[in-house]
């Protein structure tokens, strides 16, 4: 009973039987595990983790957490704690109780003062705040009793201790963070140099190839640890342009050189490796394997030295970056002296256009010489002498800038075998009239029957002479006016003239016609009375007959035939509408042309030399108005001139 | 808590209560502690317990304790009023404990609850489970529980449950019952500290940067004596245990019950880096260390009502230690009116409440119930 006294009174005192009294010794037993539990690792949770687990069961405390500030740990969680089911975390709660908000985890700093504390947490339980300087802080809660002062104050060191380490932990994960960033960007930069055809390397100032890596080396069939230690001039031996490379690149400058090795072709640039003092300590390179491109160019300007014109690429505004050699022997230049120069040095001083001109504009300029085929124009030798070109362009896009490329044809041959033939036939056409003048004038006179009588079958005959030389004559005055129009000697005659008298002539000429094709004809004639036009009267009825006639000649027979004249605003329109067979879209643009016959025309063996648009466009763009086509086959066409009221155009 | 014995240790026994268990309306489910020296096989008995249908868990021990008694032979089952929710963890020494082991034991109901943790003590996992015991529920569970086996030092099936008897296994059965728990022990300091400069787990290879075994028996020698040869050294080693100081709590006892060269082999882990006093006991300070634990555990429970059962596991050691005077022990915590049942544990656990649980050596861990 004297034990069962002793026990009743212990407990009546301390019921659960705790309050162990401690010498110096055994607390510093207890904090000496504690002590050798901190740090054992450079993981922060886990090293936490370990250290708190320790705490708890050194202190005999039921539950713990320990909350670092920092940017990956939500700030409302504990970076550890034990238990870590936080819902039987009597020391988690007490911080949620006593935080109320979640702090951003910068704040975590300015909260240390509150909860680096000893407090009654409620019931019989207690807890203990403790800083971690100021990084964050511990709680530990233990029912029933506190730590006393002495353990309270023995625990410094320790925290310390583990402020420290966590701060070892933290510095850690930055460069351990910083470490993964490097190997990833490393880890980038070697699978891009293992993925392209590229061979990077370092020299020392000997010339030894240091390091070597790269997909380019499996090209040229060799191996990094192969090349390593080589000296570069036994690589580049038989390479000149590579040894002088790598000569300037050691002498402090950069160098870039394109050679072939192994069957290869690399282009390479060589940068030395000089520090702050300027002293030398070897050259980096990168050579890139430009076979596949270089085949392919070497390719591209066979094909481009090969055809008979002259091709040039320009970049916006008018920088000349390639040119074929057809263009150096037109122009009498070598490559190297255009590329980089503007286009205008080809062109002659009174077709220069401003500096800031762009070939979309210069070719815009000259639309008026187009042909459809392309532009005409002056081209400049070299030697400074003119020649007639033809230009064609066309453009792309490319890396942001704009590209014409133009192809150039040398026309003088052309030119001066149109100037031969204009010559010829006029003097042909001058020649054929004065004795068909004679023909045509005996021919009326035996018709008149002055001479003597005629029987019916001589005036057929007669008559027949007479109409053949009529259109004899008709053609060679076509003639003539074209080359009166080549030669620009077409002289117009202008005077106020009422387009209503001229469409009445006009249709008055072509109705016989119409009248044997059985086409008839309609005329929607709104033109002003009195309104008149400043022009060549006779040319213009000329033309407006010529439309007439070619509309009757390509309907087919029993068709109708529509004319429309009137006012459009200043401008005098004249339209005249078939429905015979038309003219091929592609073809539009040719029939203007001298001696251009269409293609149904010709099939259809309708009559005609194919000049009398080419003359009604030199009339009408002589009077200041423009005439136009708009045609689809076996659907009809509409021909349709503008002309101003009061400009004239000699 | 209905309590059925027998004293004979048979499986046929066994078997009939448990048959009769099953019809039993008041018995939610069943827990089994069995001596060792019934001799229970799995073959013989896996069938019996794989009728039951009621949750079922128990372990094996060197003695069962009933009534004041240590029986070396013999089965207690006892009739619980409230069905157990229970987990079994086999392959207990080979598993890397994952965090959600007991995450299909749920959470406790807010009622004051207690759990069972019945471990093959040759498993050398205690400390591993109790952090995930911990971990899922912190102090709102009490936690009784200890190491079962065999005195003889074989491993063999020791854990009971419904699948059968296992080997290498745990079983922890969550109880919506309240307890009041103590643990105690009267060892006290004899000499230290000593700093464990090498060790792995329960294996302590030097003390102070010397022989573990050298720096034991030149201490224990001082006082009682030549040591025995390496084969007899339990006769000595039982009365100077180790211990691990703790704030406010006596010293966490490990015993160290064989030799191995100069290594010192204990019944549960000294983590390296710790220092380690050697202590010892007499019968008088074992004897009111155990009234305190009853005492203490009472006190405990005086919030939920008042003890009707008592559950103790007491260290086999204690009993090897105090020899006859062991039934003074059990005398001491035999109260009329209150049923005492128990078993002599390899390692016991004890979870208050109101401290870390730990997995102890020749302590004394007294739960009492009020049903």
């Amino acid at each position: 009973m004297k034990n069962r006294e002793k026990v009743e009174a212990a407990v009546a005192s301390d019921p659960f039987g705790e309050a162990t009294a401690l010498s110096l010794q055994d607390r510093m037993q207890i904090l000496y595990e504690i002590a050798i539990s901190i740090g054992v690792t450079l993981d922060l949770r886990v090293m936490l983790t370990t250290a708190l687990d320790v705490f708890l069961r050194q202190l005999n405390c039921t539950s713990g957490a320990i909350y670092v500030a920092r940017p990956s740990n939500p700030p409302q969680e504990p970076t550890t704690a034990i238990p870590r089911n936080l819902r039987h975390n009597e020391a988690v709660a007490w911080v949620q109780r006593t935080i109320q908000a979640a702090p951003e985890w910068q704040e975590w700093p300015a909260l240390l003062p509150s909860l680096s504390q000893s407090a009654h947490a409620g019931g019989d339980l207690y807890v203990h705040g403790l800083a971690l300087g100021n990084l964050g802080f511990m709680v530990l809660a233990r029912p029933a009793q506190p730590l006393d002062d002495e353990m309270l104050n023995m625990l410094s060191p320790l925290l310390i201790k583990l402020t420290e380490s966590s701060r070892a932990c933290l510095q850690n994960e930055e460069l351990a963070t910083a470490h993964q960033s490097i190997l990833w960007e490393r880890n980038m930069l070697r699978s891009l140099i293992e993925a392209t055809p590229t061979i990077l390397y370092s020299l020392d100032k000997e010339g030894h190839v240091l390091y070597c890596e790269g997909r380019g080396l499996q090209l040229l069939g060799l191996d990094a640890e192969q090349v390593r230690g080589v000296s570069v001039y036994e690589v580049y031996a038989e390479i000149p342009g590579a040894i002088e490379a790598v000569q300037t690149a050691m002498a402090g400058r950069q160098a870039s050189a394109t050679y072939e090795l192994e069957g290869r072709s690399l282009d390479v640039v060589l940068q030395p490796v000089v520090d702050a003092r300027g002293d030398l300590h070897g050259v980096v390179g990168v050579s890139y394997d430009v076979t596949e491109r270089k085949t392919a160019i070497d390719t591209l300007t066979a094909v481009l030295n090969s055809v008979g014109e002259g091709v040039v690429t320009v970049r916006e505004p008018a920088q000349i970056v390639m040119v074929n050699r057809r263009t150096t022997e037109m122009f009498g230049y070598e490559a190297e002296e255009l590329i980089g120069q503007p286009l205008w040095r080809l062109f002659p001083d009174d077709v220069q256009p401003q500096p800031s001109t762009t070939v979309d504009d210069f070719i815009g300029q000259r639309d008026e010489t187009r042909t459809g085929a392309g532009a005409e124009l002056e081209g400049r030798h070299k030697n400074g002498e003119s020649f007639p070109i033809e230009l064609r362009s066309g453009s792309f896009a490319l890396a942001g800038s704009k590209y014409h490329t133009l192809s150039i044809r040398d026309i003088t041959d052309l030119k001066e075998y149109e100037r031969l033939r204009d010559d010829f036939t006029s003097t042909v056409s001058h020649e054929l009239r004065t004795p068909l003048a004679s023909i045509m004038g005996w021919t009326e006179t035996l018709l008149t029957e002055h001479p003597g009588p005629l029987n019916d079958l001589q005036k057929r005959f007669l008559n027949t002479v007479y109409a053949s030389s009529v259109r004899l004559d008709k053609l060679i005055e076509e003639i003539l006016t074209v080359s009166r129009i080549q030669r620009g000697t077409l002289r117009l005659q202008p005077a106020p003239c009422d387009p209503a008298k001229l469409l009445q002539s006009a249709l008055a000429a072509a109705t016989p016609l119409a009248a044997a094709r059985s086409i008839s004809l309609t005329v929607e004639d709104s033109w002003p009375a009195g309104q008149m036009v400043m022009g060549d009267a006779e040319r213009i009825e000329q033309t407006m007959l010529q439309l007439l006639t070619n509309a009757v000649k390509f309907s087919h027979s029993g068709g109708e035939v529509v004319v429309r004249s009137g006012l459009d605003g200043a401008t005098w329109r004249f339209e005249v509408q078939d429905q015979g067979m038309g003219v091929a879209e592609d073809e539009i643009p040719l029939i203007f042309h001298r001696f251009y016959r269409g293609r149904a025309a010709r099939k259809a063996q309708i009559q005609g030399a194919g000049l009398g648009l080419y003359v009604c466009k030199a009339v009408i763009e002589g009077h200041g108005g423009e005439i136009y086509v708009t045609s689809r086959p076996d659907a009809g066409t509409l021909v349709r001139f503008d002309m101003p009221l009061r400009e004239t155009h000699a | 808590m209905v309590t059925f014995l027998d004293k004979a240790g048979s499986a046929e026994a066994l078997a009939q209560f448990l048959a009769s268990a099953q019809s039993d309306p008041n018995i939610a489910g069943l827990m089994i502690l069995a001596a060792d020296g019934n001799g229970f096989a799995p073959e013989v008995l896996d069938p019996i317990l794989q009728q039951v249908t009621k949750p079922l868990f128990g372990a094996i021990f060197p003695a069962i304790i009933h009534g004041g008694q240590t029986l070396t032979i013999g089965t207690l089952v006892i009739g619980l009023p409230v069905a157990p929710r229970i987990v079994t963890i086999r392959e207990l020494s080979r598993l890397a404990l994952p965090r959600d082991l007991l995450e299909e034991l749920g959470e406790p109901n807010g009622a004051p609850g207690t759990a069972f943790m019945w471990l093959d003590s040759f498993s050398q996992a205690a400390d591993a489970l109790l952090d995930v015991f911990y971990n899922h529920f912190g102090p709102a569970l009490r936690l009784l529980g200890g190491g079962a086996g065999s005195l003889d030092m074989r491993q063999k099936p020791c854990i009971i449950s419904n699948a059968g008897l296992l080997d290498d296994a745990a079983v922890i059965a969550v109880l919506d019952l309240p307890s009041g728990i103590a643990a105690r022990h009267g060892w006290v300091k004899l000499a230290g500290p000593y700093h464990v400069t090498e060790s792995e787990k329960n294996v302590i290879h030097s003390l102070n940067w010397r022989p573990a075994a050298t720096v034991y028996s030149a201490v224990v020698s001082s006082v009682a004596g030549e040591m025995p040869p390496p084969d007899r050294f339990y006769e000595v080693s039982r009365n100077f245990p180790f211990g691990l100081q703790r704030y406010g709590v006596e010293r966490i006892v490990r015993d160290p019950f064989l030799v191995d060269g100069n290594s010192l082999i204990c019944v549960g882990d000294v983590p390296q880096g710790s220092l380690v006093d050697i202590l010892t006991g007499s019968k008088e300070s074992l004897l009111v260390a155990a009234d305190e634990a009853l005492m203490i555990a009472e006190s405990r429970l005086a919030a939920h009502g008042r003890a009707t059962t008592l559950f103790l596991v007491d260290c086999v050691s204690r009993m090897l230690f105090l020899d006859d005077h062991f039934a003074g022990e059990l005398a001491l915590m035999n109260m009329p009116g209150v049923e005492m049942v128990g078993a002599l544990t390899l390692g016991e656990i004890a979870g208050t409440g109101r401290d870390y649980p730990v997995f102890y050596n020749k302590t004394a861990v007294v739960g009492v119930f009020d049903r």
